[in-house]
């Protein structure tokens, strides 16, 4: 395959405007980048990552839903590496609720698998305008499942970001500073509450809006930027 | 609800914004992935004790299986088992580990009837994450180890598109 140059939009949403950014990257072939996921998804996460401003964390407060002992120890460590002070941790849904309830922490970071109630009715729980103490927190979704069906399942019960496991300090500053510097509004639907699912607007999409209670997703990967012009959840 | 009104779009005021502040400046300097790395290198003095924990914790699910029968309750339990392993395994040094209890997961996940998974290829899995750990395979170089995996994972996957062919 020859190699060729294309030029790549990388439009990052921030809390107060949308930019563009245009890069020019050189791959093994065009078909490459628009056949495989992988290639644009490892792009967009450099992108955020080269692009991140450094944020201190010091008053953020976290709370972390694990049942697994270990698993809570490594991410207190890496929270902790962010510079962060004040870390709660809960082993199970319910304990994770209640916590949430008492402590009010300013973002949260879940297990999926979990005794008592899973990461998703935890989730759910969370986003009930009527009972939750802070229903727009911001909720990372921290799981050894990876597969689409399980990305978009989280992303509909509420989930901010999603990282699927094993875990690397740089992919969850990633995703800790994007929940903190580029908040997404919240979308109220018949059947949804919960972050925009769609990450940032294609201003070259001139197609018929779509946004309904069912996901706007359908591209073939929860990576890729859809076919309607929108991103998915990462 | 009509198309035009079926949902609302709310922007919550950003309280975090005003607790975390963008470092500018010599503070921009400070590398939170570098120092989280740092913190986390520190931690690894446990990590070879903490795999033997999970290594033990999927034997006693394996072991309840072998004393109590194979339901669905002892084989959540033994997914739960391999699913932190997956998890975790790379983490704590050992990817291929994490590659079998991956495999180990699909088959307990992907077959609608669990009776219909062989138990044997469930024993070979648990075996084979116990003897990547025991031997100390850490990371992918180790060549048996990663012969192991991928014939587990070739079985594996030989066996679930059986299942869903019969299935289709």
């Amino acid at each position: 395959m020859n190699s060729s140059n294309i030029d790549l939009y990388l439009i990052i949403p921030n809390a107060s405007h949308q930019f563009e950014i245009k890069r020019n990257l050189r791959f093994g072939a065009h078909n490459q980048l628009r056949n495989s996921s992988k290639s644009l998804t490892a792009i967009i996460d450099y992108g955020w990552y080269d692009w991140m401003q450094v944020v201190d964390l010091a008053a953020v407060r976290f709370l972390i839903v694990d049942d697994n002992a270990h698993m809570r120890r490594i991410v207190r460590m890496l929270i902790h590496g962010f510079g962060t002070r004040e870390v709660t941790e809960a082993e199970d849904g319910a304990t994770g609720l209640e916590l949430f309830q008492s402590t009010v922490p300013d973002v949260v970071i879940t297990d999926w698998a979990m005794p008592i109630f899973d990461g998703i009715e935890f989730i759910r729980m969370i986003r009930d305008t009527s009972t939750s103490s802070n229903p727009y927190v911001p909720v990372i979704m921290l799981t050894g499942h990876s597969e689409k069906k399980k990305v978009m399942s989280a992303r509909d019960a509420g989930a901010t970001e999603f990282l699927a496991k094993p875990i690397s300090a740089k992919a969850l500053y990633t995703r800790v500073s994007n929940v903190v510097v580029n908040p997404r509004p919240f979308i109220r639907t018949k059947d949804f509450f919960g972050p925009d699912r769609r990450r940032y607007s294609n201003p070259m999409y001139k197609g018929e809006e779509r946004r309904s209670s069912e996901a706007a997703f359908e591209g073939p990967n929860a990576n890729a930027i859809t076919d309607n012009g929108h991103s998915a959840i990462l | 609800m009509s198309r035009a009104n079926s949902y609302e779009i709310i922007d919550p005021p950003n309280k975090l914004i005003k607790k975390a502040k963008i470092l500018r400046g010599s503070a921009a300097n400070f590398d939170p992935v570098a120092r989280a790395e740092q913190a986390l290198e520190q931690l690894s003095v446990n990590f070879s004790e903490w795999m033997d924990n999970e290594v033990s914790a999927l034997y006693r699910a394996w072991d309840e299986i072998s004393k109590n029968g194979f339901d669905k309750d002892t084989s959540d339990k033994l997914f739960r088992s391999a699913h932190d392993i997956k998890g975790q395994a790379a983490t704590l040094g050992f990817p291929l580990a994490g590659s079998v209890a991956n495999s180990l997961c699909n088959l307990l996940e992907c077959v609608p009837d669990i009776s219909k998974i062989p138990l044997p290829l469930l024993e070979k899995h648990v075996q084979g994450i116990r003897a990547i750990v025991a031997e100390n395979a850490e990371g992918s170089s180790n060549k048996i180890a990663a012969t192991l995996a991928d014939q587990l994972a070739i079985v594996t996957d030989e066996f679930l598109e059986k299942i869903e062919a019969k299935v289709d």
